[in-house]
């Protein structure tokens, strides 16, 4: 990782032009493992707890919907435990964006703070939904009317969640936009990218209204893409943090 | 005729820049693509249920969207020369044409309103058929990015009144070409809702 | 002031000349169904690609970018009509 290389030149550069030492650098680099690593499980855990990776359509019928819980029930609980592992991916990632962001505001960082509590909201559906196909699984022969309701309360939940990720793509734009002037931390790129995960998160709130197509919850603009877009962002601001640079005076 | 565009800056050798802040392309080729997806998926909806699409064409008023069609090329002509202009130094004609851009947004508001006003007429009943979700759908997200262009216009307006040095030309072409982006999505969608079938 | 404004407007307004003449036509073409399905289909694409191409090139000013920007732009326009075309 670059930590200890030849000679003043390597030394000068450093993690995102910050001036901290090696245990910074290697701080960042648990994190993003720890963050690959929940995401990887929490992965498995939902294409086994959804059969195949498409998810169950909310235009099943009543039978169809209790065949799923009723049908694989170990597979299912194992599914989601993976899942809820999963659910941990983001906050060291979060924390990580929140301090690069704090560098650049100045002594009241409200933007940076304010990322930090929209991360911790957005991290909540998941794992909301989680417990409820947990209690779905947990006792398959339940009142079907029941297993019913907590099925369509945790996909509601899992796919009509983009709200705190537009507030935190928002957030991103001020930053890299607005504030991020003097030190450059983040490239310009980066709240452009913010902009276009803002224009595919707020079409989502269409997700309500559709058992079918493309904004239903199993629909392309209900979750693939938002998912897709916001993976790809995450992906590109670890990057771009993780780059080497020398620090600015 | 000599179809040369305007030399960006008159001194300059034929250097390839990218037009606009670089990072604005990651907005206009995602744009693009969701877009994309969208058009594919509505073509393949129309493949299962031919007749009630075509039935939902048929009921289109054509006009009012050849209209719009106008109305937007003719608001991209007027940025397009408002960029050009503002980097010549003449923000005065610049801010014009940026303010008739943006009144011809609003002129494409309209129309649409009345478009779907007579639609709803017939109330919720309008969505049985598919070929409406779709179209309000289409339509509809792009309007969104119609008004969010009227207000980069105008923000744009704005800031003409002060120096042009690169930076802001910068800005300036970024807001154009997201605006030439509203254009060319429309230039799909119209024919593809109101022509094909 | 306004010979500066004609010279440099004038490539402008072709294209857009070229836009609306494409527009009308499309309009025209389409708007008659006794014109067979499939060429009224495939010209109507043609013109879409045709328009976007130039409001690209023209005034999106990609005649002037580096060439991976502009190539990937017409790619898109390729893209998307042949999509139109295979699925219709």
């Amino acid at each position: 990782m670059g930590s200890s290389s030849s000679g003043g030149g390597e030394r000068s550069m450093a993690l995102n032009g910050l001036d901290d030492g090696p245990e910074t650098l290697r701080d960042h680099w648990i994190a993003i493992w720890m963050g690959i690593i929940f995401l990887v499980v929490g992965s498995i855990g939902l294409v086994a707890l959804c059969g195949i990776l498409p998810f169950p359509s909310p235009s099943l019928s009543p039978d169809q919907v209790l065949a799923i819980y009723r049908d694989n029930p170990i597979r299912m609980r194992i599914g989601v435990l993976l899942l809820f592992i999963g659910t941990m991916t983001f906050n060291q990632l979060y924390t990580i964006q929140f301090l690069h962001m704090r560098r650049v505001e100045g002594r009241f960082p409200i933007w940076s703070y304010t990322l930090l509590c929209t991360g911790i909201m957005a991290a909540l559906p998941a794992w909301l939904a989680s417990l409820l196909w947990l209690a779905c699984t947990f006792r398959p022969d339940s009142d079907p009317g029941t297993i019913l309701l907590l099925h369509d309360i945790g996909f509601l939940a899992f796919t009509f969640s983009t709200l705190p990720f537009v507030v935190i793509a928002q957030i991103c734009y001020i930053i890299v936009f607005f504030r991020d002037r003097t030190q450059r931390v983040f490239p310009r790129w980066l709240a452009y990218m913010a902009v276009l995960d803002l224009l595919i998160f707020v079409p989502n709130a269409l997700v309500p209204f559709f058992k079918s197509g493309p904004f239903a919850w199993n629909g392309v603009m209900g979750i693939y893409l938002p998912l897709t877009a916001y993976s790809v962002f995450m992906i590109c601001f670890m990057t771009t943090v993780m780059r080497k640079r020398s620090p600015k005076s | 005729m000599n179809l040369e565009l305007p030399q960006r800056e008159l001194s300059k050798a034929s250097k390839p820049e990218v037009p606009g802040e670089e990072g604005v392309w990651v907005v206009i080729f995602g744009e693009m693509i969701v877009f994309s997806i969208l058009f594919a998926v509505f073509l393949d909806a129309r493949q299962k249920d031919a007749a009630a699409f075509e039935a939902g064409r048929a009921a289109l008023d054509l006009t009012l969207g050849v209209v719009n069609t106008l109305i937007l090329l003719t608001s991209s002509f007027a940025v397009a020369a408002a960029v050009d202009l503002y980097r010549k130094g003449d923000a005065w004609s610049a801010r014009a044409l940026t303010l008739v851009a943006a009144l011809l947004g609003l002129g494409f508001c309209i129309t649409k309103a009345f478009e779907y006003k007579a639609k709803l007429a017939a109330g919720a009943a309008v969505f049985d058929n598919p070929f409406h979700v779709y179209y309000f759908l289409l339509t509809g997200l792009h309007l969104v990015h119609v008004i969010v262009g009227i207000g980069i216009l105008l923000t744009m307006s704005a800031y003409m009144g002060r120096p042009g040095h690169p930076a802001r030309q910068r800005l300036m072409e970024s807001g154009g070409l997201f605006w030439h982006l509203v254009d060319l999505l429309w230039i799909v969608i119209f024919p593809l809702l109101y022509i094909l079938h | 002031m306004a010979g500066i404004m004609h010279r440099s407007l004038a490539p402008f307004s072709v294209v857009w000349a070229v836009l609306v003449a494409s527009s009308l036509s499309s309009w025209r073409i389409g708007g008659q169904s006794e014109l067979g399905s499939l060429p009224a289909d495939l010209l109507v694409v043609i013109f879409i690609a045709l328009k976007i191409h130039l409001i690209g090139g023209y005034f999106m000013e990609l005649r002037h970018a580096p060439r991976l920007l502009t190539l990937t732009f017409n790619l898109w326009i390729a893209a998307v009509s042949i999509m139109i075309l295979a699925l219709l």
